[in-house]
């Protein structure tokens, strides 16, 4: 530096150029003799590594994983190990001058290493993460190399050849594909960094967030889940006893000899074995089953001669990966599940017991309160019973003691009397009725009906009365309803009811009565109105109860039984519709009933 | 048959018009003064012009039940000495003493005897 102006002279050259720059030739010869003698050692050195490399964790690997593997496929391997490290040699040197071709002269030494230093940096963070984070996956880990290394090699090597000359060098000026922020010395538009920062910070960069996202987002194997948990947590399972490890291996002792002779030679295998035998104090030829430790041994011997991959590939080809492992793991996983669903599912049966019980109770509640009906509807009956006994019994007693009565007297009594007679046969009828409405519910007819031809019927029936009490009557029908499904007979039933209560309650004289079926709301209503007294708003709720009724003294007109409307509600409600009444005291009345189509 | 007591008064308080009919033509047959009403608050608003001496008193109306009538008539102090005859079709001995309860000198059951009813009503005007 202090005797070459900057750059006139490359920095690999120093050391030839200053014995040249004193005029001392045979320093020179003998400076050049040793950098070259040096330069060839550390090429033969560095290929002899990377084809042993090559061979051992590449190529072998994948050659053990591509063929089964037999004793006889084993006994090749070793003749064909030579062979592929004698390829690789070539290959190796073939590549580096390849590349020392394409890039030429134009990159010292030092700036090629460093290009190498920034691939291998991306290695780092899957390194570090594989021995710190057990949330780590193996498809993580692979995006992650991808990217880095294609992000380093847009960055640092592609366009170094270009500069040499071996590529375009469009592509540094403008971005990959034209695309300005794609330019490898300037990514995303960032400039002032030299360019090994500047791929190191992308490429590192991008790497160790692609680890990141892609391993949370991916689900590891359970193979990947166990020796992560081995690999993170090497102190815990280290010390603790060999039967705890998680991956038990079995073997032969012959085996494992045979394997040991063949890689190692005869010699050196009797020598290591003979150690072994020394260091744990047993005999080998006492035990025929190969214990770990041995296996672990002949393992890490292996793995010097052929690799750390080849070497476990082949030792597991002669040592039953053992039951223990994954088998075991998932048992005691399969238990735990077990326990897990067996709680779950007492869980459920209780959640089920607390339902039934909670649907026992409201259905001893319901049983309760229709024990309660039943009483009530008793009571209510033989009240209802004996109200008209205890008018006929008065007033025909009255009859009976007093022979001399003024005629219209006797008849007016005589009268009353037949009526609550006809008034307990109604009842007794319209008990049955409910009786039988309740026992035959499930029995209903269910069949398209013609709504409006079965009101006209039920109207047609009823004309002959009307015309009797002089009550002008009308039926209107919308014509071509849609058909209505449920039973014919129970609708007629709530028609009439609905009819006999208009001609009992409907004004005298002049009294009015109006039927009218339409369409409204998905379904048909029916409306019928009279223009009697009304009912009072009270009551209006009360009278679809049973037993409810609106004595009218006044009227004196014949009465029901108080179940008419309730039974007409129940049917109504039972086809899915509903029985509403409008009226104002005075007017009259309207019961309009819905029933909807389908 | 000789009139009981010709100036008593009877109020008869029932929602069954018939039995009010026989009620009314067996009362005034014995010379009775009678005054009827159908509801529990009918009968309440007779109260203070016809002011009678008994109420025949039905329990089971629509609106205000007998109970309720009885209860407010034993409240108002200006009726300290009318008598009260439940007639109804309740017959339990729950309802029976729910009358008494209630401020009822005599509880009888629908149907009544005419004669029975008759008798009743004498010796509850005669000896209170």
């Amino acid at each position: 530096m202090l005797q070459f102006p900057l750059g006139e002279v490359e920095s690999d050259m120093f050391v030839l150029h200053l014995p040249l720059l004193e005029n001392k030739a045979v320093l020179a010869l003998l400076v050049f003799i040793g950098g070259l003698s040096a330069a060839t050692s550390m090429v033969i050195v560095a290929v002899i590594a990377l084809s042993i490399m090559i061979s051992n964790n590449l190529v072998l690997p994948l050659l053990l994983r591509a063929t089964v593997i037999n004793e006889q496929s084993v006994a090749d391997l070793y003749p064909r190990l030579l062979g592929i490290r004698r390829v690789s040699i070539a290959l190796v040197l073939l590549l580096a001058y390849a590349y020392f071709k394409s890039v030429g002269p134009e990159y010292s030494l030092v700036s090629i290493g460093l290009i190498s230093f920034t691939a291998v940096a991306l290695f780092a963070p899957v390194i570090i993460g594989g021995i710190y984070w057990k949330r780590a996956t193996r498809a993580g880990a692979i995006s992650a190399l991808l990217v880095g290394f294609v992000v380093w090699a847009f960055t640092l090597p592609l366009p170094t050849m270009a500069e040499a000359g071996s590529l375009s060098r469009d592509f540094i000026d403008r971005g990959f594909f034209q695309l300005a922020f794609l330019k490898p010395y300037a990514l995303f538009g960032m400039e002032g960094m030299d360019r090994i920062s500047h791929a190191a910070f992308w490429s590192l960069l991008l790497n160790t967030a692609t680890y990141f996202t892609v391993s949370l987002y991916t689900e590891a194997r359970p193979q990947e889940v166990t020796q992560a948990v081995l690999f993170v947590d090497v102190e815990k399972y280290q010390e603790g006893n060999r039967d705890l490890d998680m991956i038990k291996r079995e073997a032969k002792v012959a085996d494992i000899m045979v394997l040991l002779n063949r890689f190692l030679g005869e010699q050196r295998a009797s020598e290591l074995l003979r150690s072994f035998e020394r260091q744990r104090g047993q005999l080998l030829a006492k035990s025929p089953r190969a214990s770990d430790e041995l296996i672990d041994y002949a393992e890490k011997h292996l793995a010097g001669a052929i690799g750390a991959a080849s070497a476990k590939i082949i030792i597991t080809s002669i040592a039953k990966e053992s039951p223990i492992s994954l088998g075991e793991i998932f048992n005691l996983l399969d238990q735990t599940q077990e326990i897990i669903q067996y709680s779950k599912a007492l869980e459920k049966k209780s959640t089920e017991l607390e339902r039934t019980t909670r649907q026992l109770q409201t259905a001893n509640a319901q049983l309760q309160e229709l024990d309660r009906l039943k009483a009530d509807f008793i009571t209510t009956v033989t009240h209802e019973l004996r109200t008209p006994i205890t008018s006929i019994k008065a007033l025909s007693r009255i009859l009976l003691d007093n022979p001399d009565l003024p005629e219209d007297k006797q008849r007016e009594f005589g009268r009353l009397i037949v009526n609550e007679s006809e008034r307990i046969t109604r009842l007794i009828n319209q008990v049955l009725d409910l009786k039988k409405l309740q026992a035959e519910e499930g029995r209903w007819a269910r069949e398209p009906l013609d709504l409006g031809a079965l009101v006209r019927q039920a109207f047609a029936g009823m004309e002959k009365l009307f015309e009797d009490h002089h009550i002008a009557a009308t039926c209107r029908v919308t014509a071509e309803l849609p058909l209505i499904v449920g039973d014919g007979d129970r609708l007629t039933q709530v028609v009439v009811n609905l009819l006999s209560n208009a001609l009992k309650f409907c004004a005298s004289p002049n009294g009015v009565v109006g039927v009218d079926l339409q369409r409204g709301d998905g379904g048909l209503w029916l409306e019928v109105c009279d223009n009697g007294r009304g009912i009072e708003a009270r009551d209006q709720a009360l009278i679809f109860e049973r037993f409810t009724q609106l004595n009218s003294p006044e009227a004196g007109k014949p009465k029901g039984s108080g179940l008419g409307l309730f039974i007409s509600k129940t049917i109504v409600e039972r086809h899915g519709g509903r029985i509403e009444v409008e009226s104002e005291p005075g007017t009259g009345t309207c019961f309009r009933v819905y029933l909807p189509v389908g | 048959m000789r009139p009981l007591s010709p100036t008593a008064k009877i109020l008869i308080v029932d929602d069954e018009p018939n039995i009010v009919v026989a009620l009314e033509f067996l009362l005034s047959q014995r010379g009775f003064q009678t005054a009827k009403a159908h509801r529990g608050e009918e009968a309440l608003r007779l109260f203070p012009s016809f002011a009678p001496d008994l109420v025949v008193l039905d329990v089971m109306m629509p609106g205000m039940d007998g109970f309720e009538v009885a209860r407010q008539i034993r409240s108002n102090p200006n009726y300290p000495n009318t008598r009260i005859i439940f007639l109804t079709a309740r017959s339990t001995d729950e309802d029976r003493l729910k009358g008494y309860a209630n401020g009822g000198d005599v509880y009888l059951p629908k149907p009544f005897d005419n004669e029975t009813l008759l008798t009743t009503i004498k010796e509850v005007i005669l000896y209170g």
